[in-house]
């Protein structure tokens, strides 16, 4: 049973990249798609409405966050998270398990699953997979996520990997028991094993032979910090053996440039807090690369973030007037969340409708040159320099089929 | 020439309802900072077309460099304020002392630190922001004041008022220009001040000087002396804290323009007015839901039942109220928490049409902005099923 049919639109010709909608049980999800992340029931700094009107179709709510307020419990009681935001589209929800390992220190993974302190009164509790699922039925998120056994990225200690791998395919079976609404909500499996393809391959094993019982599929743990090298390759493993029939969701990946490349190795979805945070602090996202609003060379500038957007912010205000009220008025956090949340998703569109017209390739040609064969100095791309395109990324496009 | 900008449509007792520049009045000035209302963007503050108006003090005009404002073509234009008149003051209504100053100058705080304004720097801030409305530059004191001090801030006030006209009309400003009443808690002195500035040519005036402490008893004795001596055909505004039944004592008086930080206030504290505009309507509602619910003791009847027009007429002055209490529903104590109502049952505003008590305890208490945004709405919206 499934709550979940994926329709592909257009298959690239000459990438992995596929245009396709996931029809969900709040409405269609036109991929590929940057799903913003609303870790507390509201994407930060703006109304539900806004969030809407940009065209989202799906967000993200963080498992762990709920379940310590407003509660599993108290949503059910009240019909839901949808009907609590009063949010009429999808939403994804998180097993809570990754929120755990990174924002507590004292957490620690057994078989039976993860048991941490309690923020609030210090007491001991145990996160299970059969507890994950039944808070995310609770919730009644569209989409829940399996409880895997997380290891950081960057670890070094192989044995730990292929324990973490091992659980992770055990896990997997006491979710799909635990999971008591599969007519309703759509469990998606993560695959793990770190950055070793051998682990990775018998991750991949392991979750098809559940296919029956998953409606789709991420790609975990790609995105701590490793290297970029690594993280194509992994990234690349999966979208090779993953059924092509079903959506692939790369977890927590959300740079524009990452969301290009992956996309061409034939990812559908993907999430990230990374363009409302940094739009929190001032930073906004321009095909050049990035605006740092609240660099001096701003305070006269009466040109908009980008001449090229439609969103609300760039329409009716200056980069001046945003450089003045940068970190001070919370309404400077909402101007500048809406335009990069409104960049993301043009992006997406603009991906989505390259799929579909067959001209992917350029598109990825033309997004690179943009970025990185430029002459203005109004922007900047993280220390990368201009013209001159991360050998990773030549790399992973060569994989996927585009000569940069 | 600038056309006549006040007109009295219905006057009971001291009350009036009239027209200034479109808005109607009585009404509020809404509060602002740094060109926006707190936590709005424009679509938000577009929600309530009752706001038509804002206040910006002159700090938050100097927290722009004077070139961009030049080079932007004023305040609203830099702002995106394009619907909504800006009236420019001294005052920082978040503060509660008296605006500090000497013999020519106050100072204000600016990010960049604390700043002198003289009434050509003041003069010099109106010409590039353009203001629909400014008041004059003053010399503003507390209820507290010495005699001796009082008869200097009305010197002072005058003095800089003359300035700011004359400098007003060497720009030769659109602007409208409200005189800054001034004079402490010195009856003598309030009257003096009123009267002198009610000779010069003003479009309006501004009660400077409340909202710091003094007793409701001191401030309504020294309104009806300062709107004795000003002509009727003119608005006359106030800065206060803005408590709904300040609003209802000031306007019972003849006052026609509240500078009010009331609602902004319970937002930050994370109240909810529940104070219907038209209670009449409400009242069915709500003792239908007290009697469903009797576990809401914060929810007091709201004082004023009656119609607005009539409430004026008959709104007797009453002891200071206490703060953030009257009508007003906490939204960070857990009874809310499994609320499904709206902030106030049968309201039209965003706020209670979209979202429900609960939701907004939730933000709230999960320190989310949206829960402020959603309590501004509320508070400074539409009330009006
Ligand atoms: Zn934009
Ligand atoms: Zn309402």
């Amino acid at each position: 049973p499934s709550a979940l049919r994926y329709e592909v639109i257009a298959q690239c010709k000459q990438t992995r990249a596929r245009a396709s909608v996931v029809h969900l049980p709040h409405g269609p999800v036109e991929t590929p798609v940057f799903m913003p992340v609303g870790t507390q029931g509201t994407i930060k700094a703006l109304t539900l409405e806004q969030v809407e009107s940009i065209g989202y179709q799906i967000i993200l709510s963080n498992t762990y966050h709920l379940a310590l307020r407003p509660t599993a419990d108290l949503l059910d009681d009240l019909g839901g998270l949808h009907k609590f935001m009063n949010w009429k589209r999808n939403i994804l929800t998180d097993s809570g398990g990754f929120q755990m390992v990174s924002l507590l220190e004292l957490s620690q993974v057994t078989e039976e699953g993860v048991t941490f302190r309690s923020p609030i009164d210090g007491s001991p509790m145990l996160l299970t997979p059969e507890m994950s699922i039944q808070l995310q039925n609770k919730i009644g998120s569209d989409i829940m996520m399996a409880l895997d056994d997380v290891v950081s990225s960057v670890s070094v200690d192989r044995e730990r990997f292929v324990e973490a791998t091992h659980r992770t395919l055990r896990w997997i079976d006491r979710c799909i028991n635990a999971h008591q609404k599969p007519q309703t909500q759509n469990l998606f499996g993560i695959v793990q094993g770190g950055l070793d393809a051998e682990l990775r391959a018998l991750c991949l094993e392991g979750m098809l032979q559940r296919d029956a019982y998953l409606p789709g599929y991420a790609i975990g743990g790609v995105s701590g910090g490793e290297d970029k090298n690594a993280f194509w390759r992994v990234v690349e493993q999966c979208t090779a053996r993953l059924p092509p029939q079903k959506p692939r969701y790369c977890m927590g990946v959300g740079y524009p440039l990452d969301l290009v490349v992956c996309t061409a190795l034939g990812v559908d979805m993907y999430d990230c807090v990374y363009p409302a945070r940094t739009a929190r602090f001032g930073t906004a996202l321009v095909p050049q690369g990035l605006l740092r609003l609240k660099n001096a060379e701003f305070a006269q500038d009466l040109a908009p973030i980008d001449s090229t957007c439609a969103c609300p912010t760039c329409q009716q205000y200056s980069r001046a007037y945003l450089h003045s009220v940068v970190a001070q008025e919370s309404v400077a956090s909402s101007l500048i969340t809406c335009h990069n949340l409104f960049y993301m998703k043009r992006l997406m569109n603009e991906a989505r409708q390259a799929i579909i017209q067959q001209r992917f390739p350029q598109f990825v040609i033309d997004f690179l040159t943009t970025m990185f064969l430029r002459e203005d100095s109004s922007s900047d791309n993280e220390g990368v320099v201009a013209g001159t395109v991360p050998q990773w990324v030549v790399d992973a496009l060569a994989v996927a089929g585009i000569d940069v | 020439m600038r056309k006549m900008a006040f007109e009295i449509a219905v006057k009971t007792g001291h009350a009036r309802l009239g027209q200034f520049r479109g808005i109607e009045t009585p009404n509020c000035f809404l509060y602002s900072r740094k060109g926006s209302a707190p936590h709005f963007s424009p679509d938000n503050l577009a929600k309530i077309p009752e706001v038509k108006a804002l206040q910006v003090p002159v700090a938050d005009f100097l927290n722009f460099p004077e070139s961009l404002l030049e080079k932007a073509g004023g305040f609203n234009a830099l702002c995106n304020l394009k619907n909504h008149l800006i009236y420019m003051t001294p005052r920082d209504l978040t503060s509660t002392e008296p605006t500090s100053g000497g013999d020519k100058q106050i100072y204000v705080n600016t990010p960049r630190g604390i700043t002198q304004v003289n009434p050509a720097s003041y003069m010099n801030v109106h010409r590039v922001s353009k203001p629909a409305i400014m008041a004059s530059l003053s010399d503003e004191v507390g209820y507290d004041a010495t005699p001796n001090r009082c008869r200097k801030s009305v010197d002072r006030s005058l003095k800089w008022l003359d300035a700011c006209l004359e400098a007003h009309r060497a720009q030769q400003a659109e602007s409208q220009v409200f005189a800054t009443i001034q004079g402490g808690g010195q009856v003598k002195s309030r009257g003096i001040c009123a009267k002198s500035m009610a000779e010069r040519p003003v479009d309006g005036f501004a009660l400077g000087g409340f909202g710091l402490g003094e007793t409701a008893q001191l401030r309504y004795s020294l309104i009806d002396v300062i709107l004795s001596e000003l002509p009727e055909n003119k608005p006359r505004s106030i800065a206060l804290p803005g408590l709904p039944e300040e609003v209802l004592d000031c306007v019972s008086r003849g006052v026609d323009l509240i500078e009010g930080m009331y609602p902004y206030m319970l937002t930050e504290q994370g109240f909810a007015a529940i104070f219907p505009l038209n209670p009449a309507i409400h009242a069915n509602e709500e003792q239908k839901d007290s009697a469903a619910d009797a576990k809401e003791p914060d929810q007091k009847r709201p004082r004023h039942q009656t119609d607005p027009t009539t409430s004026i007429q008959d709104a007797q002055p009453s002891a200071p109220p206490s703060p953030l209490t009257i009508g007003s529903l906490n939204l960070r104590d857990k009874q809310y928490a499994r609320d499904t109502r709206p902030f106030l049952p049968g309201c039209s505003c965003f706020a209670c049409t979209n979202h429900t008590r609960a939701y907004t305890h939730h933000l709230l208490n999960a320190d989310e902005i949206l829960g402020s945004i959603l309590l501004q709405l509320y508070v400074s919206g539409s009330r009006d099923a």
